[in-house]
């Protein structure tokens, strides 16, 4: 189908949407009954014969409310409830279906219009949310509602009006950086590959997510997959890909079970295939799953995998846009670096004010374009997953956003990056309060932190920091692919001295130790887990130097 | 090449592009220490061992995984890699013994020594097998490493010593992953791997099982690249570091690989594969990694006997020699014969023949080829102008095409097969054609599985195709070959429908593998007839030449007709002449008896001469009176018939083993093995390569070139003073064109390939390439007849035997250590045999118990014997070759007949 074959369906399809439930069941939700609730719905509708569109969406990032339910009147008129239990299903259909709802309506959590709106700071005033924009609130897996809202429009413009190297260009004058934790300017890849000359080449999509608290590429899997095939099919354009491969994590069946449907919807619709919008370009993607811990994550490894070799990282050069994939030029991007893209590329707009007129370049900062979506978890009033302009602090994040931590209780710091990223304390010893560094690329605060995938952890006084190193050394040295001496010896030698100063058996050349082989690990390393294996530790004893002291004492 | 300059600690070398840092300071002789690193295995950048800092590059990248850029400066040394180094190598101390390696005593210490530092017997080098040739040792001495603070732990790990060759001691692994990686990419096979994660790592078999069972080939690379003591062969485990070593060429089949014996104390003691072996490199398979064993045996013959009131005693040199000489001089002329061994030197085959022609005036000599016989290589010479391999191993990678015909390779030519199944795994269609199930039959794109000796009768029913759809090489054939209408008119007179009635393969099957071979470039022909066709090998030759001409695959490289002979100088005792009635370099009597007669100063007798058969058909009848046998018996008993034997006036065998022929000798002269002497193996790629001699002749023992000389003298011949087998090599040059350039020290490290007809000719790798003619003059074309299989019908043995190896996989045949008799379930019912049955299969040579197997694929009137192949090896490998009944080739080709096993006692 063609471009406007597909707005004329969605219009069509857009006056018999409306009334609508749409129940957030992601990952994450189902484990609160979203799916029970959605099964009780759909039930409940049918039993009494409602002319009611009952749909699943993705999870819009309010952990702390969920399961979430939204009552969509018209197209204009969204109320979100919160915390829905089965068992509210007669009193959803009774009260906000059946009957005209209005705002203030009784309702056992929060019951409020979309788009959410909580005051100046707020979950939802602090966030800038252009990549998360569908996610909860279109169908999941209607193509029409995701092309209502401007979907395909940028994909439509880029394959009908943009060469590939334009293309390149204008990605690299926006300056769209990897968002799977380096930063690497994502149309310098493509470009490399490019000018391979050789292909076929392959664009491989990173959905692995393997690092523990991360679930954003997950959210927008399950909840926008169309954006995702969008995204990737105009890199692919650029790139000149004819294969795309989705790597999606083997636990992650949910996103899988989406993203395999709504690329079924896509074919079907002529968006992934030979001629992608009945243009002369063409590709496909395929879906590959697999189980290996957090390495499998790191580029290489994942090659390997899909290869069917161990999942161990490959020694570069040569790097993957030259010898990638079965040796052919590969780009590998991440989920959210490809779903930013659509709305990047995107210039006609059906809905004035969402994405006509948006300049990626305006949001964020100077050195750091553009949003980041953040995991947000830990000690904190509101964890959830929200997005946030590039140059927010991480304060922003936790108080406004966050709400800080729960009542009677103080921040001491976060954990910036995970396992790979580090610690921030939350007062002023170090001359300045961390709290109050601003999210970009590269490293936070050179003892470790960074910001990564977006991962922030919130540590209040009642979490040992000892204790929360401890634990992310454990973690790298149980994920360590063995592959390389230094990690796979100086993990498991950083965690022993650790574990000895969590019970009790410290003694003071331990911090030394423990400082030292942090820089051995770091630089004797193969690839970015033993490379970034020591920044915890180091941080941690910059940021928590009393807390190591009295261990080691 | 484009060459660049890099400077190492202040001195600029010279480095090729794509050279790593690593290897272009190797080359430079600057060391920089390593460990997961390795010559033949690509870089794997996982020790880290190998840091180093270069000018405007971050951190301390690895040199293994570097590549050097021009003018890069690199620093290999500073106390910052020096740093990491040595706290690397700490971390790896800190789970390796290493009471004895930072200790100044270990030069000093030996394993009975009492330690001073009281380590632990599970913490010393002095009690480890790997002790004084580590590699780990190296790098700590390198990095002057004195004690480590790191405490030891055992990891208390129990040892694998469940297979004859190879022991696993993962006490010892280091996690270079050296191992898995050469299992994987030297010999394809990936029965090792990583096991756990973490720092749990190690290494294990992939399967779970034992080594066996997960497909190990037993090919020895992971012993050959493991650093540390961790993966050791079995055999002299403890015999510490060599005192030298020296390289030859491997005695066991065609492939020819070279091999660095390592000696110690005059004992052959290990054996590797060498790197710059031009057809191995660095490869070798289980019988040229373990199979030496036999040249210390106590079984060796070590002084000559002679046969006295009907008993063998020992002799003398001078009493056994002069014996000889006086009888044999009673039997000049067609009395007398001789059988040439297909291990011994082309110096050796060449003065055989040379005293058989011109001393003792006969023509009757021969040699014996149990995969591929000289008469099944013979059309290619009259077709081809060459009766060899047109084309090379090393270069069959890059076939596109491969048809592999009556050979099982990967167990008798098991390095060429590792091309094989390379080129199989990049994409080639690979096409086998045999009635025996190989592992290379269970690999192809296409088995196709003929009854037996009707091969060639597939083969000509692929040339009609080839024909018929017209996939022939127009232009190659008008300018290189003459003889098609003749071969056209041949296939005109058969039909599709008789050929698939033959030989009992659906011709659609047919006419996919012709289209296959006739339409993928380059396509290559790989072919052995010992198997299976018993007398049809010249007709399968012929049908091959005529496929690979009417397809244009001749000439360019990965393509021609390559017959397959079996052992390490059968392609050389043809080339000298060791085959009745052809003289060396293919003479004919008739073209060189004048030639040959004049170089030698005698008249060469004109008659016909008897070839191997035909000599044991006339000492049965009594008209060849005496014979000589030379063998170099190393596996296999191959001995001819006795009945034979018995019937001769005076028999001479020189041999290593008392074979069941040399007991029926009247002198037998004990032979020095391949290590043993110097001189030259020609490899089935006509590569003529240099043997060198490692040790000295065992005992008496004494090399075949030295004693026929002396026999020669004693006899009154002149012209059998040498001064050593270069100089015997001087004289085959003079005479034998395609040897004319051949001189020892050309030979180098990577052999020259015949025809060679000069000192500055390079050697031809590929036969047929660039002149317009095939030979000496065009391809010949031959017609194909059909003839369909006579059925050979005898009462008492109804069974043709066919012998394979298995890999031992337990569950999947839990018959394990058995041998396995496939036959057809026709068969076993006229033999009243069923399933799992336990048989006895007797054969005129002996018999052997098996567990019956029945099945309705199986050709009709074959009954198929699957040997354990760590068995075979066992059997072949490490005991006196005498009595082999393990072996396959043992009865393989023999007429049997089957029946139960009844268990003692049943019936009473
Ligand atoms: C140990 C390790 C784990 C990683 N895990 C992920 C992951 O789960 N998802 C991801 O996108 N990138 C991960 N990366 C980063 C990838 O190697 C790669 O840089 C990224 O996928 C490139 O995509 P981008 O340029 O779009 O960020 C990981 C890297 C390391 C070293
Ligand atoms: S740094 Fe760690 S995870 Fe990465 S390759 Fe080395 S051992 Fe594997
Ligand atoms: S492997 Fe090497 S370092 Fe280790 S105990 Fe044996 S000899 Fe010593
Ligand atoms: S002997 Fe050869 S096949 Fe067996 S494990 Fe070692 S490398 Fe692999
Ligand atoms: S067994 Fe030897 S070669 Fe294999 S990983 Fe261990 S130390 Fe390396
Ligand atoms: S392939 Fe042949 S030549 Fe090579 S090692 Fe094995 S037996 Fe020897
Ligand atoms: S030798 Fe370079 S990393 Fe091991």
């Amino acid at each position: 189908m063609n471009y406007p074959g597909l707005v004329a369906r969605a219009e069509e399809a857009s006056r018999a949407r409306f009334p609508r439930v749409l129940v957030q069941v992601g990952g994450c939700t189902r484990s609160v009954g979203a799916g029970v609730v959605f099964d009780s719905l759909l039930a409940e509708v049918t039993k009494r014969g409602l002319a009611v569109t009952v749909a699943v969406a993705g999870c819009d990032g309010a952990c702390f409310q969920a399961p979430v339910v939204l009552v969509q009147t018209s197209e204009s008129e969204t109320f979100r409830l919160t915390q829905v239990e089965p068992t509210d299903v007669g009193s959803i259909v009774d009260d906000w279906l059946t009957t005209s709802p209005h705002e203030s309506q009784d309702w056992k959590g929060t019951a409020a219009l979309w788009p959410p709106a909580d005051g100046p700071s707020g979950f939802w005033a602090g966030q800038t949310r252009l990549v998360l924009d569908n996610t909860g609130r279109i169908a999941s897996l209607d193509p029409d509602d995701y092309v209502s809202g401007g979907g395909y429009s940028a994909l439509h413009r880029v394959i009908s009006s943009i060469s590939p190297e334009e293309v390149i260009d204008l990605v690299l004058e926006a300056d769209l950086r990897g968002r799977g934790g380096a930063y690497f300017p994502a149309a310098r890849k493509w470009q490399g590959a490019r000018a391979t000359g050789r292909s076929p080449r392959y664009l491989l999509v990173n959905a692995e997510e393997g690092e523990p608290g991360i679930y954003k590429d997950r959210h927008l899997m399950e909840g926008d997959p169309f954006r995702l095939l969008e995204g990737i099919a105009i890199a692919a354009y650029a790139i000149g890909a004819e294969t795309v491969y989705l790597y999606i994590n083997g636990e992650a069946n949910l996103s899988a079970s989406r993203m395999a449907r709504a690329l079924d919807r896509a074919k079907a619709d002529g968006l992934v295939g030979s001629k992608v919008l009945d243009s002369g370009f063409g590709f496909d993607i395929e879906i590959r799953r697999g189980a290996g811990g957090y390495v499998l994550g790191e580029e290489s490894a994942l090659m390997n995998s899909i290869e069917g070799q161990r999942n161990v990282p490959r020694t570069r050069p040569p790097f993957p846009v030259e010898s990638g994939l079965w040796g052919r030029p590969t780009v590998i991007n991440n989920v959210e670096t490809l779903c930013n893209l659509p709305m990047m590329l995107a210039e006609a707009c059906p809905e004035p004010g969402r994405r006509g007129d948006f300049k990626y370049a305006q949001v964020g900062s100077d050195t750091a374009r553009g949003t980041k979506i953040i995991s947000l978890s830990g000690r904190v009033q509101r964890p959830g997953l929200v997005e946030v302009a590039m140059g927010s602090t991480i304060r922003e994040i936790v108080y406004d956003i966050g709400g800080g931590p729960p009542e009677g209780h103080e921040v001491i710091g976060v954990v910036a990056g995970g396992p790979s990223g580090g610690l921030l304390n939350a007062d002023m010893s170090q001359g300045r309060d961390m709290l109050d560094v601003a999210i970009g690329p590269g490293m936070l605060d050179p003892a470790g932190a960074v910001l990564g995938s977006g991962g922030i952890t919130v540590l209040d006084d009642t979490v040992s920091p000892v204790e929360v190193v401890r634990r992310l050394a454990a973690y790298n040295a149980e994920e360590s692919c063995s592959k390389c001496t230094p990690c796979r010896e100086g993990t498991k030698r950083m965690l022993d001295i650790l574990d000895g100063l969590v019970e009790g058996r410290g003694k003071a050349s331990d911090l030394e130790a423990l400082e030292y082989m942090s820089d051995i690990v770091g630089l004797g390393s193969l690839c970015g887990l033993g490379q970034m294996a020591g920044g915890p530790i180091k941080s941690g004893l910059k940021h928590f130097k009393e807390h190591f002291t009295r261990a080691a004492g | 090449m484009d060459e660049i300059t890099i400077t190492v600690d202040g001195q600029q070398i010279k480095a090729e592009k794509d050279q790593t840092v690593i290897e272009a300071a190797r080359e430079a002789g600057i060391y920089i220490p390593y460990l997961c690193w390795h010559p033949t295995l690509k870089a794997f950048g996982a020790c880290r061992m190998c840091v180093v800092q270069i000018e405007n590059m971050r951190g301390t990248p690895a040199s293994c995984t570097t590549a050097a850029t021009d003018g890069m400066v690199v620093t290999t040394k500073g106390p910052e890699v020096d740093q990491i180094r040595h706290d690397i190598m700490d971390m790896i101390l800190s789970e390796h013994p290493h009471g004895c390696l930072t200790c100044p005593r270990i030069d000093h210490c030996g394993p009975q020594d009492i330690c001073l530092r009281h380590a632990n017997v599970v913490d010393r080098c002095v009690l480890c097998p790997q002790n004084e040739r580590c590699e780990l040792q190296d790098v700590v001495f390198h990095l002057q490493m004195n004690d480590s603070d790191l405490a030891y732990e055992y990891r208390n790990l129990p040892l694998d010593t469940s297979n004859p060759f190879i022991d696993h001691d993962m006490n010892l692994c280091i996690v270079c992953g050296r191992c898995v990686r050469a299992c994987n990419e030297i010999e394809g096979v990936d029965a090792i791997t990583f096991i756990e994660r973490g720092d749990k790592t190690l290494i294990g078999t992939s399967l779970g099982g034992s080594l066996s069972d997960s497909g190990c080939t037993f090919c020895g690379a992971c012993v050959d690249v493991c650093p540390v003591g961790a993966i050791t062969e079995k055999d002299h485990k403890w015999s510490g570091a060599p005192e030298r070593s020296i390289t030859t060429i491997c005695s066991h089949c065609s492939v020819g690989c070279q091999l660095e014996l390592l000696v110690k104390g005059e004992k052959v003691v290990r054996s590797i594969a060498d790197l710059s072996g031009p057809v191995n490199r660095g490869n070798s398979c289980a019988k040229g990694k373990f199979g030496y064993l036999f040249i210390h045996s106590d079984q060796r013959l070590t002084t000559p006997l002679i046969r006295k009131e009907g008993a063998l005693v020992e002799a003398s040199w001078e009493e056994a020699l002069s014996l000889i000489a006086e009888r044999l001089a009673q039997y000049k002329g067609p009395g007398f014969g001789a059988i040439a061994s297909t291990r011994a030197t082309n110096e050796e085959c060449y003065l055989l023949q040379k005293f058989v022609r011109g001393v003792m005036a006969s023509n009757n000599i021969d040699h014996r080829d149990s995969t591929c016989p000289s008469e099944s290589v013979a059309p290619l010479g009259e077709m081809l102008g060459a009766a060899a391999m047109t084309n090379g191993f090393r270069e069959m990678v890059d076939a596109k095409c491969l048809l592999v015909v009556g050979s099982d390779m990967t167990s008798d030519h098991p390095v060429a097969a590792i091309q094989v199944k390379e080129a199989v795994r990049q994409g080639a269609t690979l096409i086998v054609v045999d009635p025996v199930e190989t592992e290379l039959a269970l690999l192809a794109t296409q088995w196709l599985r003929p009854r037996p000796n009707t091969e060639a009768l597939l083969l000509a029913g692929m040339a009609k195709i080839i024909v018929d759809e017209d996939l022939l090489d127009q232009e190659f054939l008008s300018q290189k070959c003459e003889g098609l209408d003749q071969l056209k008119e041949s296939l005109e007179r058969f039909s599709l429908d008789q050929v698939e009635e033959a030989m009992g393969v659906d011709k659609g099957r047919l006419v996919e593998a012709a289209r296959a071979y006739g339409t993928q470039s380059p396509a290559a022909i790989f072919y052995a007839t010992g198997s299976s066709a018993q007398n049809a090998g010249p007709e399968i030759a012929k049908a091959l030449a005529d496929l690979a001409m009417l397809t244009g695959n001749l000439g360019v490289p990965a393509s021609g007709v390559n017959p397959l002979r079996a052992d390490a100088n059968s392609q050389g005792a043809a080339d000298m002449g060791c085959i009745p009635n052809t003289l060396p370099g293919y003479a004919s009597l008739a073209q060189g008896a004048e030639a040959f007669g004049k170089a030698w100063g005698v008249s060469l007798p004109s008659e016909s001469g008897a070839g191997y058969d035909e000599m044991m058909q006339r000492a049965r009848d009594g008209s060849l009176k005496a014979l000589l046998i030379v063998a170099d018996t190393q596996r296999v008993d191959e001995s001819p018939d006795p009945e034979a034997l018995k019937n001769l006036e005076f028999l001479v065998v020189q041999d290593l083993f008392l074979t069941e022929a040399a007991k029926c000798a009247d002198v037998v002269l004990p032979a020095a093995t391949f290590a043993e002497k110097d001189g030259t193996f020609t490899n089935a790629e006509r590569r003529v390569q240099k043997v060198n001699r490692v040790i000295e002749p065992l005992g008496g023992a004494r090399p075949g070139w030295q004693i026929i000389c002396d026999l020669a003298r004693r006899i009154g011949a002149s012209g059998f003073d040498y001064e050593g087998p270069h100089k015997v090599m001087e004289e085959i040059a003079s005479l034998v064109p395609i040897y004319g350039g051949i001189r020892h020290d050309r030979l180098g490290v990577k052999g020259l390939q015949w025809p060679c007809p000069s000192l500055d000719h390079p050697g031809t790798p590929i036969l047929h390439a660039e002149s317009q003619n095939i030979g000496s003059g065009k391809g010949l074309l031959k017609p194909l007849d059909f003839q369909p299989a006579p059925a050979q019908a005898d009462a008492e043995y109804p069974l043709l035997v066919m012998a394979s190896t298995f890999r031992e996989v337990k569950g999947v045949l839990e018959l394990e250590g058995q041998v396995i008799a496939t036959l057809n379930r026709n068969d076993a019912a006229a033999l009243d045999l069923a399933d799992s049955d336990e048989i006895e299969v007797v054969s005129k040579r002996g018999s052997v118990t098996a567990r019956a197997r029945v099945s309705p694929d199986s050709p009709v009137g074959i009954i198929m014997l699957a040997y354990p192949q760590t068995r075979v090896l066992v059997s072949t490998l490490y005991h006196a070759p005498a009595d082999s009944t393990w072996d396959p080739t043992f009865l393989k080709g023999a007429r049997a007949r089957a029946a139960k096993l009844v268990a003692a006692g049943a019936g009473t």
